[in-house]
């Protein structure tokens, strides 16, 4: 092969390698931001407070809405929004969550997409409950089911929370089902931002569909 | 292009190939850890008993624990550990009738691969399902147990190298795990080894996680 031909095939060849890289590393991207919003629910499930906190970026944007519950923004509020003792007053001011309190809440059918530059992300999931609080003074055990549509940010190589985005469909206690009662109702984070109004937490039976961040993958529309 | 910076771009390509070769291999072997896992919990719906044990490794360290009732090492324990017959005495059947139900749906894994690509750490959730009976009256059961396993390639093969599960919650659907939290397994064989990590609902117990937080590294 001439000098010429082999110098040309050289530079196809790096730009192989270069495309095959990107679609490495989205690939590892995808598998860390499910990484990260798994470790997530396994933390919820004694509301271990420091650990949760610590997956949000420390970025001006960074955002929690749950529900109606308001929008809590910058990380400050992020991280007293989580405060155990504040949110769950039920508990009697208690710093850690007791025995007693159970938040399994588990990401599952996790869809995420990568913005083109690699520096961001969304995804939806449903987030699958079985849990035990105390509800009007009274210890209740409630499955339930949500959705969370989330941004992810990627800072130092390192993917964290962005945006977070939770509407519970339903939260029912278990003995009566979802068509008796389909929700419970929320805890409210004492002096927590004015709540909603917010279209998107419409529990059953409204019949919302919460928007999707993604097209149709077959139609594109 | 000289010939002498062809020869260093080809290097430096060499040299990007192997590192892409490393990366996409343990894509892969996270999808067949993951594989291998949901497998596992497919085989348990009817408890094909062949099936799942094919699923363990034959090392000499390989074992299973099941909450506290019994620590199983060593391939031909294990496989005992599943034999239907001994493990629901109930039935007096070598297969399960078709009354019995356990599904245990693996979700949420958080797999891990070593440095050096043999052996893997993997958490989950099991999302269980079941009707069987406890202890003698069928019941329908609603549960959730913890899965905190490792996993070895041999011969380019994953499989299980030690399987531990800690159930969270077992309850009768129509009680709850307010009233019911954990009607006992079924299985009681050989003693629990000292130390086991089985603590159900309303324990508090945080099972410990293989990984260190994903953002704070800590």
């Amino acid at each position: 092969m001439k000098s010429e031909g082999m110098a040309a095939q050289v530079q196809a060849l790096a730009e192989t390698v270069r495309k095959l890289e990107a679609r490495v590393q989205k690939t590892e991207d995808i598998e860390a931001i499910k990484k990260l919003q798994r470790a997530y629910g396994y933390y919820l499930e004694h509301w271990q407070e420091e650990e949760l906190v610590a997956l949000f970026a420390h970025n001006p944007e960074v955002s929690l809405e749950i529900n109606d519950g308001g929008l809590y923004k910058g990380f400050e509020a992020v991280k007293n929004s989580f405060n155990f003792a504040e949110h769950y007053t039920a508990y009697g001011g208690v710093k850690k969550a007791p025995g007693e309190f159970l938040h399994i809440l588990i990401p599952l059918n996790g869809i995420v997409d990568l913005a083109p530059d690699g520096k961001t992300a969304k995804g939806r999931w449903y987030g699958f409950g079985l849990v035990a609080q105390r509800r009007q003074g009274q210890l209740r055990a409630i499955i339930s089911c949500g959705i969370w549509e989330n941004e992810y940010i990627k800072e130092d190589g390192i993917w964290k929370i962005f945006k977070l985005f939770w509407a519970t469909t339903i939260a029912s206690p278990i003995e009566e089902g979802w068509v008796k009662t389909p929700y419970l109702g929320n805890v409210h984070h004492e002096g927590s931002p004015p709540p909603g109004p917010n279209p998107d937490f419409a529990p059953y039976p409204s019949g919302h569909i919460f928007p999707y961040h993604y097209k149709n993958p077959v139609s594109g529309k | 292009m000289k010939a002498q910076e062809i020869e260093t771009k080809f290097k430096q390509m060499a040299a990007e190939i192997e590192e892409l070769k490393s990366r996409m291999q343990k894509t892969e072997d996270i999808e067949a850890i993951k594989k291998l896992h949901r497998a596992y919990g497919y085989y348990l719906e009817h408890w094909q008993e062949d099936e799942i044990v094919e699923l363990f490794s034959h090392n000499p360290e390989v074992s299973v624990e099941i909450n506290g009732t019994g620590f199983y090492k060593g391939w031909d324990a294990i496989k005992k550990s599943y034999r239907f017959a001994d493990h629901y005495t109930a039935y007096g059947a070598q297969k399960p009738p078709p009354d019995y139900l356990h599904i245990l749906m693996p979700i949420a894994g958080i797999i891990d691969v070593e440095p050096d690509g043999k052996t893997a750490k993997g958490r989950w959730y099991g999302f269980f399902l079941g009707a069987m009976p406890r202890p003698v009256e069928k019941r329908a059961l609603i549960g959730v147990t913890i899965w905190e396993n490792v996993y070895v390639k041999e011969d380019g093969i994953w499989k299980f190298l030690k399987l531990f599960a800690s159930d969270i919650l077992c309850s009768p659907i129509d009680e709850g795990w307010i009233k019911t939290p954990y009607i006992a397994n079924t299985r009681i064989t050989e003693k629990p080894k000292e130390g086991v990590n089985f603590a159900p609902y309303p324990s508090g117990y945080i099972f410990p996680y293989h990984y260190k937080n994903p953002v704070s590294g800590k």
